[in-house]
């Protein structure tokens, strides 16, 4: 141990000597670890944002929506559609279970704030059937208090965003109103029965209530002014399970088949489209690992350049520790170190650069979200334990890989010629 | 008589091959060094004394010829073997000194002790009983840079013989020196050489060096021409003037 420290502390002391050329080196290397560092986290963020889609999904083998433009807003709103479909998909072959959902956007209000509007037409009202909602998609996960159960007719789960943002908790009451807040609609109370954390924005700032409680809310039609009626119960999702998933093809074409009279209904296959999108992405991370990749290795040559000068101007010294009797393998392992604490404080500085770069975009990203701008675009990186130490690794790996020909040049210099060098 | 002996050579050739020209560096000398000695390798430059310095301390090899130093017979080492040779038996001193800059003189000390393994607390305690043998114990802590060119070279004497070795070769070890502190550099050795009783070879073309020495040998185009007598090197010294400078 005594022998490390001496070779470590010497090693230091060497990268220390020239300062400017060692802090320009480092930059080489910092860069390429921080962009690895971003990369890995984007590419970390997206895979989490593909499967938190996929669990809003919610297990659910096949969506049927109404409209084509749904189609870019993957569970989320779409047309309305009647709700008498969901009883003839139940009866295709192949589906073990149908639920409808309605999805919309509505005023929601909390009982004793004088501010009443919280989130005034901003907040998404899901409409579900607990029992076969919760049943396909395996409820959503709830952090505080308990699912929305079909005896809770005026009771809500609401997403864990819009709890913060409006500081209710378990037991607050909510109240919307009926015919969408139109001039003289009654208003209708909801006490708060759960919390959900589902990991994606919109269903974080929503409120799960019964579906027919949704249709009052979201469904109306203006006779005349001052009277509004219901419209018949409508969706805008029919979530499927099927009793053997790898049919999800044949049962889709069975569904296409039977709602061919319909325009705009459309048939998606969950598992593929998560497929195909998980595709796409892992593409464009290796792409962009690739250009992370040319960094890296331009900061490699950097180092190997700044090790060949640095052995070329200490010639004389390490003829001089030949001479007073170290062995190759300690000149090797002298410049190795050298290099590897060059790696080492590289891979330190690139995560911290690229982790808290990172965390800052992912910050602006949320807060663009959160105004309402690209909210299904935009991906948060996330930075896990495990991309630091890959990033930090990345960092000694090309440090100990770049010192390794300069070191076996030095460890081979011979005595004499280096004792005479310069001198 | 053989046995105390403690550098051996037979025949010893250095060819060097620059290219398609061979240069002869030593040709076929045959020395032998008792222990204990302190002896002077005088002669002009080119005369090929460093070469058989390098040699004796397993720096280089011979093209051909016989070397045995301290019973080790160094024509038969390979790589590894002649680092630890260098390691345990040999101490070098050399005419720039060669401190490594980033480290203090304490730290320069104990450097051939590291690669020897010696634990860190018995490395400290020689290297500080080691500088104040060539009385540097009052600047320890100084980094070479901070140090005289005398004061340098006492550190190296040190770092030198910290490891105890065998023999000690030192390489022009006051051609950079001022007068006042050759004489004090060749008075360190005296007392050093005499209370060790390790073996000193010096290379010089200093008469003042070659005086202070117990024997001198004159080597000449590779070849050691003669011994040469105290008598004949106060006359050289009176003859060239140098004894008035101190």
């Amino acid at each position: 141990m005594d022998n490390v420290s001496s070779v470590a502390s010497l090693a230091f002391r060497n990268l220390r000597r020239r300062k400017l050329r060692t802090g320009l080196t480092l930059l080489g290397i910092v860069v390429g670890v921080s962009l690895m560092v971003a990369l890995f986290a984007i590419g970390e963020g997206m895979n989490t944002q593909i499967s938190q889609q996929f669990k809003a999904l919610g297990g659910a083998d096949i969506q049927i929506y109404n409209s084509t433009e749904a189609a870019r807003r993957i569970g989320f709103i779409g047309d309305p559609m009647s709700e008498a479909l969901v009883a003839e998909v139940q009866a295709i072959p192949g589906v073990d279970l149908a639920t409808g959902v309605l999805s919309g956007l509505g005023e929601v209000h909390v009982v004793g704030v004088p501010v009443q509007w919280v989130n005034k037409n901003q907040t998404v009202i899901m409409g579900i059937d607990p029992e076969s909602y919760n049943r396909i998609t395996g409820g959503v996960n709830i952090i505080e208090g308990r699912a929305l159960q079909p005896s809770d007719v005026y009771g809500a789960v609401i997403g864990a965003t819009l709890a913060n943002e409006t500081g209710v908790t378990v037991g607050s009451t909510l109240y919307t109103m009926e015919w969408g807040g139109a001039k003289g609609s009654p208003a209708i109370n909801f006490v708060v029965v759960g919390i959900c954390r589902t990991g994606q924005t919109q269903l974080d700032r929503a409120m799960f209530v019964q579906l027919s409680q949704a249709q009052h809310i979201l469904q109306w039609k203006r006779i005349r002014a001052g009277t509004y009626v219901a419209t018949a119960p409508q969706i805008t999702q029919i979530l499927v399970k099927l009793k053997d998933p790898s049919q999800a093809q044949a049962v889709s074409g069975r569904i296409e088949e039977k709602l061919s009279g319909m325009t705009g209904i459309r048939v998606f296959v969950a598992t593929q489209m998560l497929q195909r999108m998980q595709q796409g992405i892992s593409t464009l991370v290796l792409f962009l690992e690739g250009i992370g990749s040319v960094a890296i290795v331009a900061g490699c040559i950097g180092i190997v350049n700044t090790m060949m000068m640095s052995i070329f101007e200490r010639t004389r010294e390490i003829g001089t520790l030949k001479a007073i009797g170290a062995k190759p393998r300690d000149i090797l392992i002298t410049i190795l170190t050298e290099a590897a604490f060059l790696g080492l404080l590289a891979g330190a500085i690139g995560c911290a650069v690229g982790g808290v770069g990172t965390l800052l975009w992912g910050e602006l990203s949320t807060s663009s979200a959160r105004a309402g701008f690209e909210s299904f675009t935009s991906i948060k990186p996330i930075i896990t334990p495990v991309i630091l130490l890959e990033g930090f690794g990345l960092g000694v790996l090309v440090g100990v890989l770049a010192g390794l020909y300069p070191a076996w040049r030095a460890s081979r210099l011979d005595p004499v010629e280096a004792l005479r060098h310069g001198g | 008589m053989v046995d105390d002996l403690i550098v051996e050579t037979q025949e010893l050739t250095k060819v060097y091959r620059m290219g398609k020209v061979n240069i002869p560096a030593l040709h076929d000398v045959d020395l032998k060094v008792p222990k204990g000695d302190m002896l002077c390798l005088y002669g002009p430059s080119g005369s090929g004394k460093t070469t058989l310095l390098n040699i004796i301390g397993g720096l280089a090899k011979p093209t051909s010829g016989n070397v045995v130093v301290d019973g080790v017979d160094l024509t038969k080492l390979r790589g590894n073997e002649l680092a630890e040779f260098r390691l345990r038996k040999v101490g070098f001193i050399f005419q720039s000194y060669n401190l490594i800059p980033i480290l203090t003189a304490l730290e320069n000390v104990e450097l051939p002790m590291v690669y020897a393994k010696v634990s860190k607390s018995e490395r400290r305690k020689r290297a500080v009983e080691m500088l104040e043998s060539v009385k540097m114990d009052q600047r320890l802590n100084h980094k070479p840079d901070e140090l005289s060119g005398g004061e340098q070279q006492r550190v190296a004497i040190a770092r030198a013989l910290v490891n105890h070795p065998s023999i000690v070769l030192a390489d022009e070890p006051t051609a950079a020196i001022d007068t006042a502190n050759i004489h004090m550099l060749m008075k360190i050795m005296q007392e050093l050489n005499s209370q060790t009783r390790q073996t000193f070879i010096i290379v010089t073309h200093d008469l003042l060096v070659a005086q202070a020495c117990a024997r001198s040998v004159i080597m000449r185009d590779g070849s050691i021409e003669r011994e040469l007598t105290g008598k004949e090197i106060a006359e050289a010294i009176i003859a060239s003037g140098r004894e008035k400078t101190y």
